[in-house]
């Protein structure tokens, strides 16, 4: 029999459409976990930010920076019975992104607002981040088909990636499970789901690479 | 804000072709609102138990994730039997066109009129805890274990995976 799970807070990360919420919510059904799950939808500016960056940029940020500030406090002070959860960001991605869509003067805002915040989140115990190229992130942004998404461009994409890989480079706050989301399938593909889930319960320390060398029929 | 809960749901026909009445259930789960289907277990051919001769049960397990309350989520599964011809006065042992169970909302234990948390049936079926096992078997379910040990303990008892 495996090894039992004792992962209590996993964190699902990777750029947009790599497949954060879709692994997160299946994780959750086979953890029994509860999920912490962006609600990005929500965010009344996006759309805007997606069809004129340059000016949507700062109350996009400011939206989510509140949004997942509130959750994440919520969470550090939930019950006593804390169940297993299983989450699709990090608070950092917030940085992250901020870093990537404003200019100088609005980041240096928006830096005071989160010093300020100080927000408290629960430590993941393993975080798993997922990368794509950019081409399998578009094609999977295309099949989900969300109206707004759409306009994202390769450039956003591409810098986003780039931003990702460099945190993720400095990344030692947690175990690091680094998957190739580009060669697997583990929403359409139970094979592939099952072999994640396996390296996701083995893994307790340290960082790893996850890249599963098979031939695959396309 | 209500948050998403993990929950599991057991489904089990023996009559009107049970394999399709499974089918349409967990269909059926899929359309239901504030909830998303996340994992289904394949499906388990299984003999009737009681003192009334039917025809085998055909079951499978179903994991969610939901917005409803434990009352709320029940409800829907009630209304889904109804709409599926399940009759409102049902015979305890007798067969059932079909049959929903919620088995597992959360960390949630509770034992009222309505509803029992976890449902108390789940440790001694071994045709609900083997495909529950198959989709979560590291779930541990409030007050009893973990699933892959529950599993383990029980005897498949002619149990046959479709």
């Amino acid at each position: 029999m495996a090894k039992e799970t004792t992962h209590q807070f996993i964190a699902v990360e990777g750029p947009i459409g790599v497949g954060k919420t879709s692994l997160a919510r299946r994780l959750c059904g086979s953890l029994g976990a509860q999920p912490v799950l962006e609600q990005s939808g929500q965010n009344p500016f996006l759309e805007r930010f997606y069809r004129n960056p340059r000016a949507g940029a700062l109350p996009t940020q400011l939206y989510f920076l509140l949004q997942r500030a509130q959750q994440l406090t919520a969470l550090k002070q939930a019950d006593l019975f804390a169940p297993v959860r299983v989450a699709d960001y990090l608070l950092e991605k917030d940085r992250l992104f901020a870093r990537v869509t404003l200019d100088d003067a609005e980041y240096a805002l928006y830096e005071q607002l989160y010093a300020r915040l100080d927000v408290q989140t629960p430590k993941p115990d393993l975080v798993v981040y997922l990368q794509a190229p950019v081409d399998v992130l578009l094609e999977r942004i295309a099949r989900r088909g969300v109206d707004y998404e759409q306009l994202i461009d390769r450039g956003y994409l591409e810098r986003l990636n780039e931003a990702y890989a460099r945190f993720f480079h400095e990344f030692d706050a947690a175990p690091l499970l680094i998957v190739n989301a580009g060669a697997i399938d583990p929403i359409a593909n139970q094979g592939d789901y099952d072999e994640l889930l396996a390296a996701i319960k083995r893994m307790s320390r340290g960082r790893l690479y996850y890249n599963p060398l098979r031939s695959r029929a396309i | 804000m209500q948050v998403w809960q993990p929950a599991y749901i057991g489904v089990g026909s023996n009559l009107s072709e049970p394999r399709v009445q499974v089918r349409t259930a967990c269909a059926r789960l899929a359309d239901l609102p504030l909830t998303e289907v996340v994992l289904t277990s394949p499906l388990y051919a299984s003999r009737a138990y009681g003192p009334v001769a039917q025809p085998d049960f055909v079951n499978a397990v179903v994991g969610v994730l939901t917005r409803l309350e434990p009352s709320a989520l029940l409800a829907e599964l009630i209304a889904i039997e109804t709409a599926l011809g399940r009759p409102a006065e049902r015979q305890r042992w007798g067969p059932r066109i079909i049959d929903l169970d919620l088995l597992v909302y959360g960390r949630e234990r509770r034992s009222d009129a309505r509803l029992t948390l976890p449902h108390p049936g789940i440790v001694e079926r071994s045709f609900v805890l083997y495909p529950l096992a198959d989709i979560a078997p590291d779930l541990d379910v409030p007050g009893l274990g973990r699933v892959a040990e529950l599993a383990g303990r029980l005897a498949s008892d002619g149990l046959q995976r479709l």
